[in-house]
C-alpha cells in the first residue's frame, strides 16, 4: 500500500509544481499556456538524455531547467504580442511540435521505444524501500523551493507589477515599466518550474516515452490554478493535494471496482477533470481561495468576474 | 509533371478536409467571439455518431450521416445551454478554457464508449478512378463532392439569407443586433447547429479517408486552427480559403521534408501569420472604427 | 389623445449603483419629447431602459397600452420601437443595403415589401441613396448617422428613440438632421430623443423634459422651457 501512496504523492507533487508554474505564467503573469505538457516532456527528455550521457543527475536537472526556461523565453517573445486567444493556440502548437519531434527523431530520443534507466539523484546512497522515500523527500524539497520562489515573487514589487499588467496592461505601460521584458522573464521562470516537474518525472519513472506526456498534465495544472484562484500559491497547493489526490487515487480503485479496466478509468478521470474545469469556470471563476490583495479603498460592489 | 499534379490534387483534398472544421471554427469565432477548442472533439463525436448508425444499426452511410448530424446538433445545443450561454458575458479566454474542459469530456466519453481501437465505416471498397492522369480514389471523390457541396450551401446561407445576415450582424455588433430586432439566442443556436452539422460531415469524411479513432479530432485541432488563422479566423469563407491553401502547402512540403513534419510546418506558417498579419491572408480588414 | 409611451417610477443603474431614481413621464403620440440635462444626469440610461437594453430595478414601461418592462430589446423593437444609438449604430462590415434590409426583415414591421419601403425611407435620405452598395463602415460620420436612422425607420416603427443624434455632426449636417427628424414626425412617428444641443432639440419637439441627477426637474412644453430662466441657470452658470 505504501508503494501506491508514494507513487500517488509523487504524482500530486509533480502536478502541484506544474500548477505553480502555470500560476506564475498565467495567474500572475497573465500569459496563458496551453502547452505545459510540451515543456514538461522537454525537461524529462533533456534530463534523460543527459543522464544517459553520463551527466550527474542534479546537473542534468539543472541543464533541463535552463533549456525549458530558454525555450519558454523564446516562445513568449512570439506570444506576448498576441491576444490571449491566439496565445493559447500558439503555446499548444509549440507543445504539439515538440511532441512530434520527440516521437519521430528516433536517432535522438529513440522515439516510441523511450529512454530507460534514468538514474536518480542520491541513488546510490540508500537502497531498497528507502530509495523511494528518499526520492519523495527530494521531490518535496523541490516543491518547497518552487513554492518559496513563487511566494517571493508574488509578494514582491515585481509581483505587484505583474498583477498590474495582468489586470490593466495600459496603466502599467504609462508608468514606464518595461512590460514586455517583465512578462517574458516571468514566463521563462515559469518554464523553469515546469522543467523541475519534468525532470522529477524522468527520475521517478526512470523510463520515459512519448505516450506518458499527454494533455492531462496541462489539464491538471488548469484545474489546480482555476480551483485555487489565479495568483494564489497556497490555493494551487490545496487544489492539487485535494483534487488530484482524489483523481489519482482512483487509479487504484480498479482493483476494487473490477468492471472497469485501467484505460477506462483513465478516460473517466479525464472526463471528471474536464467537467471540473467547466464547473469551476462557470460557478467559481475566482477559485476557492482568494488572492492576497492590498485593499485600497472600497471595492466596487458586484464586481464582474473575469 | 504528373507527380506534381498528383501532389497538388492530394493537397486540395487534404485542404478540403480541413476546410469544413475550419469553417465551423470560424463561424463560432466570428459570431460567439471565442476560439472553440472543442472543435476537435466535435469532429470525433460526429464521426462516431455516424459510426453508431452505420455500423451499429446497419444504416446506409448517407442516412447514418443525417442521423449523426441530429445527434451532434443535440450535443452541441446542450453544451451551449449548459456552458457557453451562461458564460456569454465573460471574457473570451474563459470561454476558451471552458471549451477545453468540454473537449476533454466529449473526447473521453467517446473513448469510454467506443474503446481505443481504430474503427471503420461499413462501405464498399471501390477501385480508384483515373482522371487526366490523376489517380482519384473513391474516398477522395466523395470528399471533394461533399465538401464543395456543403461549402456552397453554407456560403449561400451565410451571404444571401436572412439568418446569414443575422449571423453577420451579430459578428459585427452584438448589441446593435438586438436593437435591430435580431434574436440573439436563436441565431446563436443556429450557428452552433450549423457548426455541428459541418463538423459531423467532416468527421465522417476523415473517417472515410483514414480510420476512426477517439483521437482523430484532437489530431486536427492544431491544423484546423492554423488553417482558420491563415485564412482569417473572423471570416468563415476566408478560413476555407486558408484551409485549402494550407492543405496544398502541406502536401507540397512532403517533397522536401518528412511527412510527420507537416504539422510543424502548419504551425510555423500560422505563427508567422499571427505575427505579421493577424487578420489572415484573405480576411478583409475588419472595419473596427 | 393618450400617451404612446408611459414610464412609471423607473429606477435603474449599473452594478448596484442607481442612476435613475424614480423617473416618470408620458410621451404624447405627436409633437415629440426632448430630454435634456447635464452630463451624468441619466439621459442615456433612461433611453436604454425604455428601449430594453437595461432592465430597470423597479418601475414600469407601458408602450401602446402594453406593459413591455419584461420584454428583451429585440421584442420591443418588433412591437414598434425604433432606436438609434449614439455610437456603433450601424453594422460596419455590412453594406448599407444589407443594413436597411436587416432593419426591415427583423424589425417586425410587415407593412410593405422591402423595395417599396426602402424607396420610401430613402426619399428622406437622398444623400445615402447612391451609397447602397458601400460598406457602412466606409461612410462618413454624418452619412452613417443617416444609415442608422434609416435602418431604424425601415420596419415603420411607431416610436423613434434617438440618442444625441447631432453628436459629432457638422453644423450643416445638424440642421439637415433635424429637418429629417421633423419630416419623420410629420409622417406620424412619435419621437423621444436626448440632445446636448438644447436649443435645436427643444426647437424640434413640442415638449421637453429636464433630467438632473436621475430625477425629473421640469416637464413642460418646449417653448416654456426655452423661455425659463431657471433652465438658463442650469446651463449657463446663472443662479443655482
Amino acid at each position: 500500500m505504501s508503494l501506491y501512496l508514494t507513487s500517488t504523492l509523487v504524482l500530486v507533487i509533480l502536478s502541484a509544481i506544474t500548477g505553480l508554474a502555470l500560476n506564475l505564467q498565467w495567474g500572475l503573469g497573465g500569459l496563458i499556456n496551453f502547452g505545459l505538457f510540451g515543456f514538461y516532456m522537454l525537461a524529462a527528455y533533456a534530463t534523460g538524455l543527459l543522464a544517459h550521457a553520463g551527466v550527474p543527475p542534479l546537473l542534468a536537472m539543472a541543464a533541463a531547467l535552463a533549456l525549458t526556461a530558454l525555450l519558454s523565453a523564446l516562445v513568449s517573445q512570439v506570444a506576448i504580442r498576441l491576444s490571449e486567444d491566439y496565445l493559447a493556440i500558439v503555446t499548444l502548437g509549440f507543445a504539439e511540435c515538440l511532441r512530434i519531434l520527440v516521437t519521430n527523431e528516433e536517432w535522438l530520443t529513440r522515439g516510441v521505444m523511450g529512454l530507460a534507466g534514468i538514474a536518480r539523484p542520491f541513488q546510490g546512497a540508500f537502497g531498497g524501500k528507502a530509495a523511494d522515500l528518499v526520492f519523495l523527500a527530494f521531490s518535496v524539497v523541490c516543491l518547497l523551493l518552487v513554492f518559496g520562489v513563487y511566494q517571493l515573487i508574488a509578494h514582491s514589487p515585481l509581483g505587484r507589477t505583474l498583477r498590474g499588467i495582468r489586470d490593466d496592461p495600459q496603466v502599467v505601460e504609462t508608468l514606464g515599466k518595461h512590460v514586455q521584458r517583465i512578462r517574458w522573464k516571468t514566463f521563462a521562470l515559469g518554464g523553469a518550474m515546469v522543467g523541475v516537474a519534468g525532470s522529477l518525472h524522468a527520475f521517478y519513472y526512470s523510463y520515459i516515452d512519448p505516450t506518458q506526456f499527454t494533455t492531462i498534465i496541462t489539464a491538471y495544472a488548469f484545474v489546480a490554478v482555476l480551483m485555487g484562484g489565479r495568483g494564489s500559491a497556497p490555493g494551487v497547493l490545496l487544489s492539487s493535494f485535494s483534487v488530484i489526490l482524489l483523481l489519482e487515487g482512483s487509479r487504484f480503485l480498479n482493483d476494487q471496482l473490477g468492471f472497469m479496466d485501467a484505460a477506462q478509468l483513465a478516460c473517466l478521470r479525464l472526463m471528471l477533470v474536464g467537467l471540473l474545469i467547466v464547473l469551476i469556470v462557470r460557478f467559481k471563476p475566482q477559485g476557492f481561495v482568494t488572492e492576497h490583495r492590498l485593499k485600497v479603498g472600497a471595492s466596487p460592489a458586484g464586481a464582474e468576474p473575469v | 509533371m504528373n507527380h506534381l499534379g498528383q501532389i497538388v490534387f492530394n493537397g486540395l483534398i487534404t485542404g478540403l478536409l480541413i476546410a469544413l472544421p475550419a469553417l465551423a471554427l470560424s463561424l463560432t469565432f466570428s459570431v460567439l467571439r471565442f476560439a472553440n477548442f472543442a472543435i476537435g472533439s466535435l469532429l470525433t463525436v460526429g464521426a462516431y455518431a455516424v459510426y453508431g448508425f452505420n455500423v451499429g444499426l446497419g444504416l446506409p452511410l448517407p442516412v447514418a450521416v443525417a442521423c449523426g448530424c441530429a445527434v451532434s446538433v443535440a450535443v452541441v445545443l446542450l453544451v451551449n445551454e449548459a456552458v457557453h450561454r451562461p458564460l456569454r458575458r465573460r471574457s473570451s479566454l474563459m470561454q476558451l478554457v471552458a471549451s477545453m474542459g468540454v473537449a476533454l469530456v466529449m473526447e473521453n466519453a467517446v473513448r469510454l464508449a467506443a474503446g481505443s481501437a481504430p474503427a471503420a465505416y461499413a462501405v464498399e471498397v471501390a477501385r480508384p478512378l483515373r482522371f487526366w492522369g490523376l489517380r482519384v480514389n473513391h474516398e477522395q471523390g466523395i470528399i471533394a463532392l461533399a465538401v464543395v457541396a456543403l461549402l456552397l450551401l453554407v456560403a449561400v446561407l451565410y451571404r444571401a439569407t436572412r439568418w446569414g445576415r443575422a449571423m453577420r450582424a451579430i459578428a459585427d455588433n452584438p448589441d446593435l443586433a438586438g436593437v435591430r430586432g435580431i434574436p440573439y439566442d436563436r441565431t446563436v443556436r443556429l450557428v452552433w447547429a450549423l457548426s455541428a452539422i459541418v463538423a459531423t460531415v467532416a468527421g465522417t469524411l476523415i473517417g472515410l479517408d483514414a480510420t476512426l479513432n477517439p483521437l482523430m479530432g484532437s489530431n486536427y485541432v492544431l491544423v484546423v486552427f492554423a488553417a482558420a488563422i491563415l485564412g482569417g479566423i473572423a471570416s468563415p469563407l476566408a478560413a476555407v480559403a486558408g484551409a485549402i491553401a494550407l492543405g496544398v502547402v502541406e502536401e507540397l512540403s512532403t517533397l522536401v521534408v518528412a511527412p510527420h513534419y507537416r504539422s510543424i510546418l502548419a504551425y510555423c506558417v500560422m505563427t508567422l501569420l499571427l505575427l505579421l498579419r493577424p487578420s489572415g491572408l484573405f480576411g478583409t480588414r475588419w472595419v473596427k472604427k | 389623445m393618450s400617451a404612446i409611451l408611459v414610464a412609471e417610477n423607473l429606477v435603474a443603474g449599473y452594478g448596484g449603483r442607481h442612476i435613475l431614481h424614480g423617473v416618470s413621464f408620458e410621451l404624447p403620440p405627436e409633437g415629440g419629447l426632448t430630454v435634456v440635462g447635464p452630463n451624468g444626469s441619466g439621459k442615456s440610461t433612461l433611453l436604454k431602459t425604455v428601449v430594453g437594453l437595461l432592465p430597470p430595478a423597479s418601475g414600469r414601461i407601458v408602450f401602446r397600452g402594453e406593459d413591455v418592462t419584461a420584454l428583451p430589446v429585440h421584442e420591443r423593437v418588433r412591437r414598434g420601437i425604433g432606436y438609434v444609438p449614439q455610437e456603433a449604430n450601424v453594422f460596419r462590415n455590412l453594406t448599407v443595403a444589407e443594413n436597411l434590409r436587416i432593419g426591415h426583415e427583423f424589425g417586425g414591421g410587415r407593412v410593405k415589401s422591402l423595395q417599396a419601403r426602402q424607396e420610401e425611407v430613402m426619399s428622406l435620405f437622398p444623400e445615402i441613396a447612391p451609397r447602397l452598395g458601400a460598406l457602412a463602415g466606409h461612410l462618413s460620420g454624418g452619412q452613417r448617422q443617416m444609415v442608422a436612422m434609416a435602418t431604424a425607420l425601415m420596419p415603420a416603427p411607431s416610436l423613434l428613440v434617438l440618442d444625441e443624434p447631432s453628436a459629432g455632426l457638422s453644423p450643416r449636417n445638424v440642421d439637415l438632421l433635424f429637418e429629417i427628424v421633423g419630416a419623420v414626425m410629420r409622417r406620424g412617428v412619435a419621437l423621444l430623443m436626448i440632445e446636448q444641443n438644447v436649443q435645436k432639440g427643444l426647437a424640434t419637439t413640442a415638449h421637453g423634459l429636464v433630467l438632473v441627477n436621475g430625477t425629473v426637474r421640469f416637464s413642460a412644453p418646449s417653448q416654456a422651457l426655452l423661455d425659463d430662466p431657471a433652465l438658463q441657470g442650469l446651463y449657463f452658470g446663472g443662479r443655482p
